[in-house]
């Protein structure tokens, strides 16, 4: 188990390297000079040669990508051409509020996918099943910039219960709900679906059957026997959903006014600001890699008979 | 409990922690007497030799003041941390007498190494300024741009409260520009700490800046310019327009600086009490390229194009009146703005007319003309308003259109046939439009994107950058503007307004021409209606 982790970890290496020098060569393609840009309207010829110069932006591109790989080989990530910050403190500042929204959401997501998945799986070819999968598809589908509008008009302008959007004072509960219910109505429905699928083969399996033939309660059955097999699946879908809120959410952040990644990376990508693009795509493989090794390591824990040194116990 | 319980249990705890360590239950937000400004973008700096942008700009020119300002209505230059100025006769040399006793947020008098050191930070290449252009035209500023020199050669301190600035060569505009962001000072003690801190002498002071949340300012009690009322200024960074509209209407803001598009009409009905809108310095307009045919060279081609747009309509149903028709380069309220300029009405008939003439009867013979224009709805409901005038005369023409980024190089680099542009004076100067955008000194990156160039022209707007005389320049650029607009160099479409919602609950607005970010927070007062 332990070489296992430690030979993960070290591939996280190969695919940060991969992840930058993709990110590198696609911002090196889109057109745009960052130098130009920086300038707002008024492009003055020496100011932006001055700044190209002093950005290093007039260098062989060879010589730009060696530099960008050796600062991050020594774990810097750079300065924000814009803001003239060091680009490690605007995710470091963002990341809180990001990681805030995507706990509370997949937290609603996760009790109310695992919930409907399971009823409708229990109850299938009811009512109620036909009612948790209309809901869930809804739930992928609608776009988030239109339910975030509608949360708003009804619970924020119509019944003053929330506020419209917004941080608050510190991010505190009345302003996060809004934001987390919208943001969560995506993983809803995936997670549902999955649920719902996995555990309707589960349920057909032989030892289901024998469980209930011993005499245990449906519900016992369930939740005890079938729910922990069935959540392999679910749980990599809760954790690539996961993952990807942690890297921000565009829409989401947008309509809220929610201070995270996603807005703070689309910014960077109008404005070419290079080092917050790459820093920030850099983050976000970071966590998923990590994202992937914690789901792999969850399913030993939820199923023993996977090894995950690559054999199968028992098979 | 079983295992399954624990973990719920254990989750739930996990997501309350989460909450809990960034202050969940905090107290009900204080808005007494807070004034809320809606930004539209996070500031991307808060530095004077940085900021370019109206996001940067609104709490910028809160903050710091310079040697002279421009009153926000009749767009004058007057006095500010320099209480008056000589301007010599060959307009090459500048003396400001600085007020005494001017201090800033830290308590330091304000002295003229102050303007020095400011200056040279901006002039310095390694601070990579995106506005040392503002202070390029003082003698030695180029010494100081290619790295020769490092300091300010054409910049004399006599003593504590003189600033002499000596000028590469006349030129008259050179004032309004340090009203820019560039002329203004800043305290050094608040650059050269491990984090900038903006500490100027203007009528607020800065308390905090919580990235993409908000940037929070206090009056400054010994303001030299006299009391300031309201007492401190949250700008509430809120990128969605129909977010801040709901965020307005629920009291949570009192101004926000756009409308959502489409929504004037009703909004105009619905809550009148709120709506300023107001001229400011911009126009729109889409420009040929003239580096190559088929404009190149056409003036009746260009003529015909220019007759055949529908302006009216535009106004009408797209910006629902909030904007006027243009009729030459220059907006209203620029001095040199002539209004007997004819410019070019809505007339298809003379537009097919002027067709024939320029050897395409009907359109027949034309190659494929693009227009382009960079993403963005309202951009792209004009293209197509263009697009269906000019088939109306038997012109096809192909939209297209690009991220901004893109855009631009692909202007600069005369890719397209046609381009939308507009431009917001840096400066209410007529030569921030006229030379910038149409001198052939200035074809490419530096402003003129569409490769316009009459040699008429280019002497009239250079002379009127020398001129000292004020009624000269102004009949200069009345000259200028007609031969551009006769020539057809764009097809001026239409000069903006500029559209807000305000709480009327503060008395003493002032709406600038230059646009929202100069509004004076300073002269407002609370003073309920109800």
């Amino acid at each position: 188990m332990t070489t296992y982790i430690i030979r993960r970890l070290f591939m996280v290496i190969p695919i940060l390297l991969g992840a930058a020098t993709i990110v590198f060569a696609l911002m090196f393609i889109v057109p745009g000079d960052p130098a130009r840009l920086l300038m707002g309207q008024h492009g003055d010829e020496q100011t932006i040669a001055t700044i190209r110069k002093e950005l290093g932006l007039d260098e062989p591109v060879y010589i730009q990508y060696a530099k960008f790989i050796g600062r991050l080989a020594r774990g810097d990530l750079g300065m924000s051409y814009r803001q003239k910050r060091p680009v490690a403190q605007i995710i470091r500042e963002r990341f809180p509020a990001t990681a805030k929204l995507a706990v509370v959401s997949m937290f609603i997501a996760v009790i109310i996918g695992v919930a409907a998945g399971i009823l409708a799986a229990s109850f299938r070819n009811t009512v109620l099943d036909w009612l948790v999968m209309v809901f869930s598809l809804s739930g992928i589908s609608m776009p988030v910039f239109w339910l975030g509008m509608m949360l708003i008009l009804v619970f924020a302008s119509g019944l003053g219960w929330l506020p419209v959007g917004g941080y608050g004072r510190s991010g505190d509960i009345r302003h996060i709900a809004l934001p987390a219910l919208s943001l969560a109505a995506i993983s809803v429905g995936y997670i549902a679906r999955m649920m719902r699928s996995s555990m309707l083969e589960v349920i057909g399996k032989d030892y289901i059957r024998t469980a209930r033939a011993k005499g245990l309660s449906r519900k016992a059955v369930i939740l005890r026997h079938a729910l922990k097999n069935a959540f392999i699946p679910v749980i990599t879908i809760i954790g690539i959903n996961f993952a990807s809120l942690l890297g921000g959410a565009v829409a989401t952040e947008t309509v809220f006014a929610w201070p995270g990644l996603g807005r703070a990376t689309v910014d960077a990508i109008r404005v070419r600001d290079l080092p917050v693009v790459e820093g920030c795509v850099m983050f976000l493989a970071f966590i998923f890699v990590i994202a992937n090794l914690l789901v792999d390591l969850s399913y030993a824990w939820l199923d023993p008979r996977i090894r995950l040194d690559g054999s199968t116990e028992g098979s | 409990m079983n295992t399954l319980q624990l973990r719920f249990y254990g989750m739930l705890f996990f997501v309350l922690a989460v909450l809990n360590i960034s202050g969940c239950g905090s107290p009900p937000e204080e808005t007494d007497r807070v004034f809320r400004f809606r930004l539209g973008s996070d500031p991307p700096s808060l530095d004077l030799i940085h900021a370019t942008d109206t996001s940067s700009a609104t709490v910028v020119f809160r903050i710091f003041e310079g040697l002279v300002d421009q009153d926000p209505e009749t767009l004058k230059i007057i006095p500010s941390l320099a209480e008056r100025w000589e301007i010599s006769e060959d307009g090459l040399t500048y003396t400001f007498y600085l007020k005494k006793g001017v201090r800033f947020h830290n308590g330091r008098e304000v002295t003229s190494a102050d303007f020095r050191y400011n200056f040279e930070r901006c002039l310095t290449p390694k601070n990579i300024s995106e506005r040392s252009w503002v202070l390029a035209p003082i003698k030695g500023a180029q010494e100081m741009l290619e790295g020769k020199s490092t300091s300010l050669s054409g910049m004399e301190t006599p003593d504590d409260y003189t600033v002499i600035l000596h000028l590469e060569q006349p030129f008259t505009p050179f004032i309004s520009y340090l009203t820019m962001e560039a002329g203004r000072v800043a305290a050094r003690e608040g650059i050269e700490g491990a984090e900038y801190i903006p500490v100027g002498t203007g009528p607020y002071k800065f308390i905090s800046w919580e990235h993409d949340i908000r940037v929070s300012l206090e009056a400054n009690e010994d303001w030299h310019g006299g009391a300031v009322s309201v007492k401190r200024v949250d700008y509430e960074v809120i990128p969605d327009v129909g977010v801040a509209y709901q965020k307005f209407i629920a009291g949570e803001l009192d101004l926000i600086n756009e409308i959502p598009p489409g929504q004037l009409t009703l909004i105009k009905e619905k809550y009148p009490q709120f709506i300023r809108i107001w001229p400011y310095l911009r126009n729109e307009y889409i420009g040929f390229n003239h580096t190559r045919p088929p404009f190149k060279g056409n003036l009746k081609l260009r003529q015909a194009l220019c007759w055949s747009v529908d302006r009216e309509s535009i106004v009408r149903n797209l910006l629902e009146g909030a904007s006027t028709v243009a009729n030459s380069i220059l907006p209203p309220g620029i001095p040199g703005k002539d209004e007997t300029i004819q410019g070019y009405g809505y007339d298809p008939e003379k537009a097919k007319l002027r067709l024939a003439e320029a050897g395409y009867p009907g359109g027949k013979g034309l190659p494929e003309i693009s227009l382009w224009y960079n993403t963005n709805e309202m951009h792209q409901q004009v293209a197509q308003i263009v697009q269906d005038s000019f088939r109306k005369i038997g012109v096809n023409i192909r939209l297209k259109s690009l991220d901004w980024p893109a855009y631009l190089k692909a202007c600069q680099s005369f890719e397209p046939d046609m381009f939308r542009m507009g431009w917001v004076a840096d400066i209410p100067d007529a030569d921030n439009f006229l030379y910038i955008l149409l001198d052939s000194k200035q074809i490419g990156a530096p402003g003129n994107y569409s490769g316009y160039s009459n040699p008429k022209f280019d002497r009239l707007v250079e002379e009127a950058r020398v001129s000292l005389d004020e009624a000269h320049r102004i009949e200069l650029y009345k000259q200028a503007d007609r031969i551009a607009t006769e020539d057809a160099c764009w097809i001026m479409l239409t000069y903006t307004k500029l559209r807000m919602l305000f709480n009327p609950d503060y008395d003493g607005l002032v709406l600038p021409l230059q646009g929202e970010f100069r509004i004076p927070i300073e002269k407002l007062r609370y003073a309920p209606k109800k």
